[in-house]
Parts: structure tokens; C-alpha cells; sequence
């Protein structure tokens, strides 16, 4: 339930907003100039600001679209990734959105006709690449999770109707798949799901769909035909994780048709320093920000926070052998706190 | 924080604080439910609420060690071109301007974060650093409010600030004719809806603490070995983090208990840290709620 609905003024009218209006009937309506007033200011605390977060309407001005950090690929050529909203409706401890904003505020930028001329004029540039080129959204958000008020999957179904050679991956935990059932399967489009173990999911991923409702979303989409990628990432670190991910390997791969997976990944528990710093300070109580971590600079020379190597290659080396039992190798990319993408066919 | 006597007077017999004695600003003490409750009269303006919140910090909340999930509420009266006499309105929004010209805007508008619950009305606030003659178009009118967003902000989370403005003069009623009865009986029906919507930022307050567990552990450490400030931080962080990471407390404790040599303490601890995997509780999702199914 959204009870503050703040509008910039120069998206009053837009419909999309409109719509969204209709919508929030009973909810107090702001007006402002640029979301930033409101989403950047100063001194506001995400934690409880997750309490009761607030919707704001904007437009996105510049940079819509942009190169995906290098470690980001699922098989695509080019990558790039998009974000129509900032913030989620899930509470995952791990995400980077705590340290990254502070506000936990859900900003929607309504104007997805801009996102969609200029990821036409990207796919254009590369329509004589080799491999074609790959859109994430689902980078600052879930892709699905506000799909009944944002609209935004069935709209960019439509935009990827007219740009075949390149492929939108929608990154999600969320089970609201009507809008994709609700339409014959798309080649260019990927549903990716980002499982944990129950356990890890119970105790890290408060508000997100439980692992047996997003498997059962999986097995939904893939008997539409849609392609479906799995995504554990990132692993989480605690006692027992060895029997755990293999366990939610085998509930994976026992559920879905093994051959018509597009893709997995296997990735770390890594941030930037800076908000690392940030997500402590929100949680000092939590035990994600407590054990088994270290600093290393990545390749650019930014500080991160990772697990420890020794750590992260015991995980990865459980579940990677896990998964080569059922899944073919060549489909599988592994993303190391190192930053660099590990081929493992 | 409220301005004047004659609008705190209902919220002090509300909550029955008492009046202590001391320099600086009249400050009135109670507590309600375990929790401190501090009525600062401010005086009138933003020179006065500046002064009664770094007052205020000063003698009360300036120690590393305390919370900054304190809830910080700033009650008072505003006028307004149409509201009805006595209406309570939260503040939404907040600009100071300078000298009453709308167009010496002293700062940005401050968008207050509106996470608590609150079914009654939402305005803008304009305060104005001296007493104005024209109502501005749409927003409430006052000389404090700027002052303590922009003050208070800098003490604690934006989403424990907060204002209540009961409107005590519009376009019909001046405020002229106000006097401090009239001001006290504008508010004191008000009195319910306001305390109800401080039980919710205090309930707000405390989504965000914590206990901190090992503190009593350091205290009697700190008694025992000298330390210097940064290893006093590196070692409260550290006791913090093997507490969330499931560790044994009798292991902390006979660690604590078996050195004198906080360093060796600290790597010992990073070390346990290194290598103690977490402990996950199955009970973890009725801690945190149950899953949603969106």
C-alpha cells in the first residue's frame, strides 16, 4: 500500500502517472520539481524509511541506459542494463540499494518511451555483433515485483517486438508472471530468477516470494515457453551450506527442463566498500556484515568487501560441482568477487 | 520542542512531566512507557529553536554512545489563508525565506519523509524569520519550523523529525487577536491525535535500534586494560560482529577474561571471525515476518 505519492510537476499529466494515480486513489499527492528534492536529501535513514516507503514520479532525463559492469554477462555480447525504477518492494539484507541510496523511497521513472528509443538506437549499433546484445533490467529493482502498477514488463515486451536481434533479461524473485503468461513466449526475452536456500531466503529476503512459489513461477514460464535463467547470487555464506545449496540445486534442476534453461550463474556476496560501511551502520546487528569477510580492491582499483577467496572457492566449488552433475557447463558463468568472469566450459 | 508555554501547556499535563530546574531553556521531563520524554519551550523563532536543540544535544545527547534513533517532534501553531482554527496539520514540506520576500528563499525545501502513520491533514510549512503580514499562497506560515528541520536533521534520522502546526489564524481569524488562553485551547483538543502519532515515531524509533550486547563485556574490559580510542571501536565492532555471527558468549567471555593485551584480543576475535561460519535459524522467518507471495 503506497500512502505518499510524490509527482515531479513535469510528469502531471503523463498517463503512466495518471494511471498510477487512479490507482493510489486515497494517497496524499505531492507535487515537486525534481525527485531529487525529495529522494537525495539529506539525513534520511533507509532502514526505517523501509518501514513505509513512499512512491515518487519521475522522468529520467539521462543516461537510461548503460554498459553493465564486467562481470555482468548471461551470453550476450554487448551488455547493457536499465533501471525504469530505483528500489524494491523485497527487503533483502544483502542488497546493495541500502548502501547505495538513501532514501528507500520507490522512484519510478514513467517515461519508458525515452528507455525505449534509446535502447532501439544501442540495439541498432550492434546489429552486426556475433552474439546479440543484452539488456538487464532488474539492476536497481525487481524486474516483476511491482508489475501490476508499474506496467513495465508488458510495455517492454512490446519495445523487444521491434528489436529481435537483441534480448531483455528480467532479473526477479517476484511471481507476478501474468502479464508474461498472459502472451505467447518471446525468443529474445529471459526471465532470471535470483534463488537462495529457504533457509538463507527466510532469514535474509524478508518479503520475497518463498524459494517453492518462485520454482513454481519458473516451471510456469518454462512450460509457456518461455526461457528461464537461474541465478544463485550471491551465495550466501553460513553453517550448513553445503547440504543447503545442493539441496536447492536438486530442487532446481529436479523442477525445470534441465536442456531449456538459458543460462546459470553463480555469484559472490560482494560490495563496494563505501556502501558496505553504509549497510553495517543501518544493521550492526546483523550477522551478513559479521564473519568471514575481506577487503580487496577491484580491478578498477575500488575497494570492495567480499568473502574471503578461500571462502568463496569452497562455495563455488560445492555448487559448481553440484550443478555440472545435471546442467551443461557451457551455460553456466560464474562471477568472483575478483570481478573477473570465470569461463568454465 | 515547542515555542511558547501556552501551546506546550496541554502536552505537559498530558504526559504529567515535571519541570526542571536549570539553565539555559525551560525544559520539562517525564516518561511514558520507558521512554524519556524531554518538552523544551524554545521561545519564538528560529534563532531560539536553534539554540534550545544545540542545547538540548548538548546536555543530553552528545555522548558517543547514544542512540541517534531519538524521535524529535515540534509542536506549535501556524497560520493559514483557509484552513479551519484548531486543525492539525503534519508538515510535509518545509522552506525558510528571509525577511518575508518569497522570492530570498533561505535554502531548498525540506521533504519530510512521511513513514509514520497520520490520517489527518499534510501541508507545506513556510517559516519566516519575522512576524508576517500576508498569508503565502497555500502553505502554512511560521517562525520556527525551517529551524528545527534544518537542526534537528543534523542530530537524527530525517524520519523521526517531525512537526504538528495546529492552524490558529487564517484570512478570517487574526492573529491579532490571539492570546496565549486562546492558543492553549486551540491545541489542547489536538492533544489525543498528537500523542498518538509520538507513540507511532517512538514505535518508528525503535525499528531501528538495537542492543548492543557486549557492551557490558567492554565496560568491564575498559575498567581492567587500557586502550586507546581506536582500539576501543575496533574491539566494540568486533565484540558486535561474533555476537551476530552466532559465537559462543562463554568463548567471548573467556577470551575477555584470559588477556590483557587488547590487540592479541582483537586479532584473536578476527580470526574466530575468519572462519566461524554464521548459524542460520530456522525460526528466522518469524523474525523477520512471513514471506510475501508478490
Amino acid at each position: 500500500m503506497i500512502d505518499t505519492i510524490y509527482i515531479e510537476e513535469a510528469v502531471l499529466e503523463h498517463p503512466r502517472t495518471q494511471g498510477i494515480l487512479q490507482r493510489f486513489k486515497r494517497a496524499q499527492n505531492i507535487v515537486i520539481a525534481r525527485y531529487g528534492e525529495v529522494f537525495n536529501s539529506h539525513a534520511q535513514n533507509f532502514r526505517l524509511q523501509k518501514q513505509n516507503p513512499s512512491l515518487v514520479l519521475a522522468t529520467k532525463q539521462n543516461k537510461r541506459v548503460l554498459p553493465a559492469p564486467a562481470q555482468y554477462e548471461a551470453g550476450g555480447g554487448a551488455n547493457y542494463y536499465f533501471s525504469h525504477m530505483l528500489n524494491c518492494l523485497y527487503d533483502c539484507r544483502y542488497c546493495f540499494l541500502q548502501g547505495m541510496y538513501q532514501s528507500a523511497n520507490y522512484l519510478l521513472f514513467v517515461n519508458y518511451e525515452d528507455f525505449a528509443q534509446d535502447i532501439k538506437e544501442l540495439a541498432q549499433q550492434h546489429i552486426a555483433d556475433a552474439q546479440p546484445p543484452w539488456f538487464f533490467s532488474g539492476y536497481d529493482c525487481d524486474s516483476l515485483a511491482m508489475e501490476p502498477m508499474t506496467g513495465f514488463a508488458a510495455e517492454f515486451l512490446n519495445v523487444f517486438d521491434d528489436i529481435p536481434d537483441a534480448v531483455l533479461e528480467l532479473r526477479t524473485k517476484s511471481t507476478q508472471i501474468r502479464s508474461l503468461l498472459a502472451r505467447p513466449a518471446k525468443d529474445n526475452v529471459v526471465v532470471a530468477y535470483s534463488l537462495s536456500p529457504d533457509l538463507v531466503a527466510q532469514n535474509v529476503e524478508e518479503g520475497a516470494p518463498s524459494l517453492a512459489k518462485r520454482i513454481e513461477a519458473l516451471v510456469k514460464l518454462q512450460h509457456a515457453g518461455w526461457r528461464v535463467g537461474i541465478r544463485f547470487d550471491p551465495v550466501i555464506w553460513h553453517e550448513g551450506f553445503q547440504k543447503n545449496y545442493s539441496t536447492l540445486v536438486e530442487q532446481v534442476f529436479a523442477a525445470l527442463d534441465t536442456d531449456k534453461i538459458d543460462s546459470v550463474t553463480l555469484g559472490g556476496f560482494r560490495l563496494p566498500k563505501g556502501y558496505f560501511k553504509v549497510m553495517r551502520k543501518l544493521f550492526p546487528e546483523h550477522w551478513i556484515f559479521s564473519a568471514g569477510l575481506s577487503e580487496s580492491e577491484s580491478g578498477g582499483g575500488a575497494k570492495m568487501i567480499s568473502y574471503r577467496d578461500e571462502i568463496e572457492a569452497e562455495m563455488f566449488d560445492v555448487i559448481e560441482r553440484k550443478i555440472k552433475q545435471y546442467f551443461d557447463v557451457s551455460k553456466l558463468y560464474i562471477y568472483r568477487a575478483n570481478n573477473e568472469l570465470e569461463d568454465v566450459s | 520542542m515547542v515555542a511558547l508555554m501556552c501551546e506546550a501547556r496541554p502536552l505537559i499535563d498530558w504526559y504529567q512531566l515535571k519541570k526542571c530546574v536549570g539553565r539555559g531553556f525551560d525544559l520539562y521531563v517525564g516518561e511514558v512507557a520507558d521512554v524519556a520524554i524531554h518538552l523544551v519551550i524554545t521561545g519564538i523563532g528560529p534563532q531560539n529553536m536553534t539554540g534550545a536543540i544545540s542545547w538540548l544535544i548538548g546536555r543530553f545527547f552528545s555522548a558517543p554512545e547514544c542512540s541517534i534513533y531519538n524521535v524529535w517532534l515540534n509542536v506549535g501553531t501556524a497560520g493559514h489563508t483557509d484552513l479551519p482554527l484548531a486543525m492539525p496539520v503534519r508538515i510535509a514540506q518545509c522552506i525558510g525565506v528571509e525577511n518575508n520576500d518569497e522570492k530570498n528563499l533561505s535554502a531548498r525545501a525540506h521533504y519530510v519523509p512521511l513513514v509514520s502513520p497520520w490520517d489527518g491533514a499534510l501541508g507545506a510549512l513556510q517559516t519566516s524569520n519575522s512576524v508576517v503580514e500576508s498569508y503565502p499562497n497555500g502553505a502554512l506560515v511560521d517562525m520556527e519550523g525551517a529551524a528545527f528541520f534544518y537542526w534537528a536533521t543534523r542530530f537524527g534520522p530525517a524520519e523521526l523529525v517531525q512537526s504538528i502546526k495546529v492552524i490558529s489564524d487564517n484570512r478570517e481569524n487574526s492573529a491579532n487577536d490571539l492570546n496565549t488562553k486562546k492558543i492553549t485551547q486551540l491545541i489542547a483538543p489536538n492533544v489525543p491525535i498528537i500523542t498518538q502519532f509520538a507513540d507511532g515515531l517512538l514505535g518508528l524509533a525503535q525499528r531501528g535500534s538495537w542492543q548492543n550486547a557486549e557492551k557490558i563485556s567492554l565496560q568491564q574490559l575498559s575498567k581492567r586494560i587500557r586502550m586507546t580510542e581506536s582500539q576501543r571501536v575496533q574491539l566494540n565492532e568486533m565484540l558486535q560482529n561474533t555476537i551476530n555471527a552466532g559465537l559462543d558468549i562463554e568463548f567471548i567471555q573467556q577470551a575477555i577474561n584470559q588477556t590483557d593485551d587488547v590487540t592479541h584480543l582483537i586479532t584473536s576475535l578476527r580470526e574466530s571471525l575468519a572462519t566461524c561460519a554464521p548459524v542460520l535459524s530456522s525460526l528466522g522467518a518469524s523474525k523477520i515476518g512471513s514471506n510475501k507471495s508478490d
